[in-house]
């Protein structure tokens, strides 16, 4: 068995309203975007979700054997984010370390690792995932990009966990359709295409596989658009908690931010059906809450998806570009 | 050679350790002196101790006129951050504002230290901490 010991997501402070889009632009915009500050990047965001989830935790820092993050807007090729999380957080400078990238399952994919860590080892490990997701001015989706992040604290048992992992089904199809190039928006593609081709088989067969055995009461999806994240979850008869109306599609960090989410908002002994849809298939994770959900320190996503503050549409343009200030060198 | 500034002090700009003077209390932070900057004990012999994030701002100013690529009106603030345990004195640390209206500042607010984007070095973000009122105040 492999339990979460604490989960933590964070949601920036600003938003745009997606309306504000929709006036440079045309067409409709309803909800609204997590907008990065300008001093924020995808290593601060993650500290703020890692310390949120360490601080719900039994889990000391130096205990943590393994620090595994996932993001796909990480503008580095060379550089990575699990350890200097890992540095940030305190851990032993043994620990292990691990970033998954390229493909919308990432934070699916460390997070499966991240629970094989733990049953191989018996030691805790720590999964995050973080994206500021990358828009172009007057591109199909700059209303819908959002950013965000979430981690969790996975142990093979805890006297107070918050939630526990029961199972988890994957399903590699290899189909592709959607695709970006670093620091671009995405090329779609066709959406019912990708709907009925590449989001409802992977799915359905991930949840299949995850086993999830009886009725499962709340459903999580991560995909890089409403409709797709609901086709992936037409599987499981289950409510939809989901953040993208406030935050939009955080990327890869969807899935650890939404489900963090949920397990804040359920009642103890509630079910969840998590699913992350990307390139080359779909994961599931049926998850169970537990009674120290009930009560948690630090803010709530739902706490913070209220404490906000809007920007006008050119700081949201401009609060995503990279910092440009190279302060006093060697100071 | 001891290497670039950020490097030598990762532990006080990520972790926010400080220093305790073991002749007086005194905490230096994010320096580690030779010489207590109170009691002038030299050689000084100084122990690592870790600060809470969350103070108390003493003083603060608001600058007006930085680079362009800074967001003006900037408000660097003297904050007073007590050590996490509780025990000893507080540390009195540099630092800017980030997220915080003008008109939520005062002598006295509390502010809790934020991981951010300082600045860069050439491409590579630079992070360190800056300070802001509590998030719950937005709400």
């Amino acid at each position: 068995m492999v339990v979460i010991d604490g989960a933590g997501g964070y949601v920036p402070l600003y938003r745009i309203d997606r309306s504000d889009v929709a006036d440079q632009h045309g067409g409709r915009g309803r909800g609204e975007s997590a907008v990065p500050a300008r001093d924020e990047n995808h290593v601060t965001m993650a500290s703020e979700a890692v310390s949120t989830a360490l601080g719900r935790s039994t889990t000391a820092a130096e205990d943590v054997a393994a620090v595994f993050t996932a993001s796909i807007s990480d503008q580095f090729a060379e550089h990575g984010i699990a350890a200097q999380l890992a540095y940030r957080a305190g851990t032993s400078t043994d620990v292990r370390t691990g970033d998954f990238q390229a493909s919308g399952r990432a934070a699916a994919d460390a997070l499966a690792t991240a629970r094989e860590y733990v049953r191989a080892t018996d030691e805790p490990a720590v999964v995050a995932a973080v994206d500021v997701m990358p828009v172009e001015s007057g591109g199909d989706d700059e209303s819908t990009m959002g950013t965000g992040a979430g981690a969790l604290v996975l142990r093979p048992d805890s006297d107070t966990p918050v939630a526990t992992l029961e199972s988890v089904g994957q399903a590699t199809t290899g189909f592709l359709e959607r695709h970006r190039e670093h620091g671009e928006s995405a090329t779609a593609g066709d959406a019912r295409f990708e709907r009925r081709h590449g989001v409802a088989p992977a799915a359905s067969t991930a949840f299949d596989r995850a086993d999830a055995g009886g009725e499962l009461e709340y459903g999580v999806a991560s995909a890089p658009g409403f409709r797709l994240a609901r086709t992936a979850l037409e599987p499981i008869d289950a409510e939809r908690v989901s953040t993208f109306n406030q935050v939009g599609y955080a990327g890869t960090a969807t899935l650890l931010l939404d489900l963090c989410h949920a397990i804040e908002s359920a009642d103890p002994g509630a079910t969840i059906g998590a699913v992350a849809y990307g390139q080359g298939g779909a994961d599931a994770f049926v998850v169970s809450v537990d009674d120290a959900a009930d009560d948690l320190d630090g803010l709530t996503v739902a706490e913070q998806l209220e404490a906000k503050e809007y920007v006008s549409y050119a700081k949201h343009l401009e609060y995503r570009e990279r910092y440009d200030y190279e302060g006093v060198p060697n100071a | 050679m001891s290497g670039p500034r950020y490097h030598r002090t990762r532990e006080q700009d990520q972790r926010l350790v400080a220093f305790e003077c073991q002749s007086c209390g005194y905490v230096s932070f994010p320096d580690e002196k030779q010489t207590c900057k109170r009691c002038g004990d030299a050689p000084a012999t100084f122990e690592e101790v870790q600060l809470a994030e969350r103070g108390e701002i003493k003083t603060f100013v608001v600058q007006e006129y930085l680079p362009d690529d800074i967001e003006v009106p900037q408000p660097l603030a003297i904050v007073d951050l007590p050590q996490a345990d509780g025990s000893g004195e507080s540390a009195r640390v540099y630092g800017l504002l980030t997220e915080t209206e003008l008109d939520e500042l005062s002598v006295g607010t509390e502010v809790e230290a934020r991981f951010r984007e300082l600045f860069d070095d050439g491409e590579r973000p630079i992070n360190s901490f800056k300070f802001s009122v509590p998030r719950e105040v937005k709400r």
